[in-house]
């Protein structure tokens, strides 16, 4: 494994320190069947399952249907409910004071009920006397959700955290955070009195540390561990102490084409543009490109019929710029780059997939190109345009 | 991709940067000492200046318009041909054949060959052994001068318009050391091979001239500025040191019978093979 980078940053993109809640879109849309029929000003109330995965987060009116995007698919027909702002919901169960007294079998069944497959599955095949991992960070540059997650809900995060190192017995229980989150390390370790046996961790500021597989050299560990996100274990919260549906989410909305990046808490199947309209202010006299998940990995989206969905974890607003991409220079950068050894270069030249094999689409040979080549194109199959001379022997 | 890192070609505002001494201490060498001593006119005196000048203005006006190259990278090949070039060669001539040969690099008539070592080869073959033009300045056509090694490495030395002084090539090679495109392995590789081979051959073929070919400003020179020409050299770390190695053996041999043409034309050599290094490389790293 090579070493990981650091990512040279624009400081002037500053979040605003506090998260923004919207939690009353007037306008709500959930994907359905093409073939589902729709009864015109069907009353729906707050958590009542509309589709087969579609639990509506607001209560309102059924008034009709619109073709969305979302973040994998494009046009996908989509109820649409305008929100009564009553809030009435359809059944409704007692919170718990907390997960303590909630057997891990319980908190299993419990999330697979509420839709959240991947992270039941993640607990059930987690094993006692496992290590334990709350792992705090955010990879992708200006995006912060699992910082801002870690400082809006520590105290519920750390309480449940520690609830489930009971629940599996786990062996050591560890909390690691990047050298430059300030706020959540100094809030951690005020409450590190409380919970003894948690270790926090404080790692560099590297570019894809917080995926598994980079951060696990860093731990020392190679297998029986358990990692969980702040958004895993608020959904945890949401689901077993709070009786909900996970309907929110948490979105960054940032970047070098707006004059207040934050960090919004929203319903899920709001309309990006309205939210957009509603929080955010785009600076005057520029033109805007708006690139959905991360500035390296994601991709340049209309937002126009956007939602927002479970996979949606950023809008980065950025000021456009004709980069126009030149003719390779042979500088090796894109090689020397790559965490996963592949050869961008060799497969730039050749056009072969091979050279991409390992490929995790983290977009840092794009990065660091001084040609301002798009690497992502070619590894999506598309044939590049620039050409480099190749030389022949 | 929409976020890049962010220094467009530092590399080349680097390499500027590290140029200049050495162009400033050429024009005192070739320029200011011989109008001193009484060698040159006023005007003639502003010779180091003019060639790697006019060099830089040709090469940015040949590619200006070129928008899938970059501008800069042309005109500093002009201005590292310029300064390499015999103090005593003609001008327009020179400049002449710099155009010409870059007019058919852009005309793309020749993608073999690395335009900055091909240009260098050409105009020092044509001017040096063609021309019979040494490359001596005024100064040390009319008075003999004997210079010391100590000399040598400070740069008073026979040599091109300004490329003579190996400290100052050596403070380039420290100061582009530290930018992040600098291809530094190949330098270095160079330099350590070729004064390995330089002592082997000297060790099978004694010669009173030990010193001079180790302290030799064109080769040191070349190694750093020229060899780690961006475009034509290779990009894998292995791939770096063979080229650095094969050039270094080469230049070694070369010099012997060529000592002022030996590094470009092993150089020159090389830079034909620099896809059988990538790809010896990427064979090596797969095992």
């Amino acid at each position: 494994m090579k070493k990981l980078v650091t990512l040279k940053k624009d400081y002037s993109i500053k979040l605003y320190s506090q998260m923004t809640k919207d939690k009353a879109p007037k306008y709500i849309y959930l994907p359905m069947d093409e073939k589902a029929k729709i009864k015109s000003d069907f009353l729906i109330k707050k958590e009542q399952r509309i589709t087969n995965q579609g639990i509506s987060p607001v209560s309102g009116r059924l008034i009709g249907s619109k073709y969305c995007d979302t973040v994998t698919k494009k046009n996908i027909k989509c109820f649409v409910i305008l929100n009564d702002y009553k809030e009435t919901y359809q059944k409704r169960r007692a919170a718990l004071k907390n997960i303590t007294s909630v057997s891990l079998e319980k908190i299993i069944t419990e999330l697979k009920q509420h839709n959240c497959i991947s992270l039941s599955e993640k607990l059930k095949h987690s094993k006692k006397g496992c290590t334990l991992i709350l792992n705090g960070m955010d990879d992708e540059p200006y995006v912060a959700n699992e910082i801002f997650l870690s400082k809006e809900y520590y105290f519920e995060i750390l309480e449940t955290f520690d609830a489930l190192r009971e629940k599996l017995n786990a062996s050591s229980t560890k909390v690691v955070m990047k050298c430059n989150d300030r706020e959540n390390i100094e809030n951690f370790e005020n409450q590190m009195g409380t919970y003894l046996e948690m270790e926090l961790l404080v790692l560099p500021d590297y570019y894809l540390i917080a995926e598994e597989q980079f951060l696990l050299p860093y731990l020392n560990l190679e297998d029986n561990y358990l990692i969980l996100k702040p958004s895993e274990i608020k959904t945890m919260v949401t689901v077993v102490q709070k009786k909900h549906y996970p309907t929110e989410v948490v979105i960054t909305i940032s970047g070098n084409g707006i004059e207040n990046p934050q960090i919004i808490e929203t319903k899920i199947g709001a309309s990006v543009k309205d939210l957009i309209q509603q929080y955010i202010k785009i600076k005057k006299n520029i033109d805007v490109i708006y690139c959905i998940n991360g500035l390296l990995v994601g991709e340049e989206m209309d937002i126009s019929n956007l939602i927002v969905t479970n996979d949606l974890q950023s809008i980065m607003i950025m000021k456009k710029e004709i980069l126009e991409s030149k003719e390779c220079i042979r500088c090796g950068k894109c090689v020397s780059i790559c965490p996963m050894n592949c050869n961008p270069k060799k497969g730039f030249d050749t056009n072969k997939q091979k050279y991409f094999s390992n490929c995790i689409h983290c977009g840092l040979c794009s990065y660091i190109c001084p040609s301002k080549i798009d690497f992502k194109k070619i590894i999506s199959g598309e044939k590049n345009e620039t050409k480099v001379h190749e030389i022949p022997f | 991709m929409k976020f890049h890192f962010n220094f467009d070609y530092s590399y080349q505002n680097l390499l500027f940067f590290a140029l200049c001494p050495l162009v400033f201490y050429g024009f005192y060498k070739n320029g200011i000492l011989p109008y001193l001593q009484k060698d040159v006119s006023f005007l003639e005196m502003f010779r180091p200046i003019l060639f790697p000048g006019c060099g830089f203005f040709i090469g940015w006006l040949v590619m200006k318009d070129n928008k899938k190259k970059n501008t800069i990278n042309f005109a500093l090949y002009g201005f590292l041909i310029g300064m390499i070039l015999p103090i005593k060669s003609n001008l327009w001539i020179t400049m002449f054949f710099l155009f010409f040969l870059f007019l058919l690099f852009r005309m793309k008539k020749m993608k073999k060959f690395s335009p900055l070592i091909f240009s260098s080869v050409f105009l020092l073959f044509l001017i040096n052994v063609v021309g019979k033009i040494p490359f001596e300045n005024q100064s040390e056509i009319t008075h003999q001068t004997i210079y010391t090694i100590s000399d040598i490495f400070f740069g008073r030395n026979v040599g091109g318009v300004c490329n003579t002084s190996i400290l100052l090539a050596l403070f380039g090679l420290i100061f582009l050391s530290f930018d992040y495109y600098y291809k530094k392995e190949i330098p270095i590789s160079i330099l350590i091979s070729y004064t390995i081979f330089v002592l082997f051959l000297e060790f099978l073929f004694p010669s009173k001239d030990l010193l001079r070919n180790l302290l030799n400003s064109s080769t040191i020179f070349a190694s750093i500025f020229l060899a780690g020409d961006m475009e034509y050299s290779p990009y894998m770390e292995k791939g770096k040191i063979l080229y650095g190695v094969a050039i270094g053996l080469s230049a070694a041999f070369w010099n012997r019978i060529t000592f002022s043409l030996g590094i470009y034309i092993a150089i020159c050599f090389a830079s034909l093979f620099i896809d059988f290094f990538d790809n010896f490389a990427i064979q090596l790293e797969k095992k």
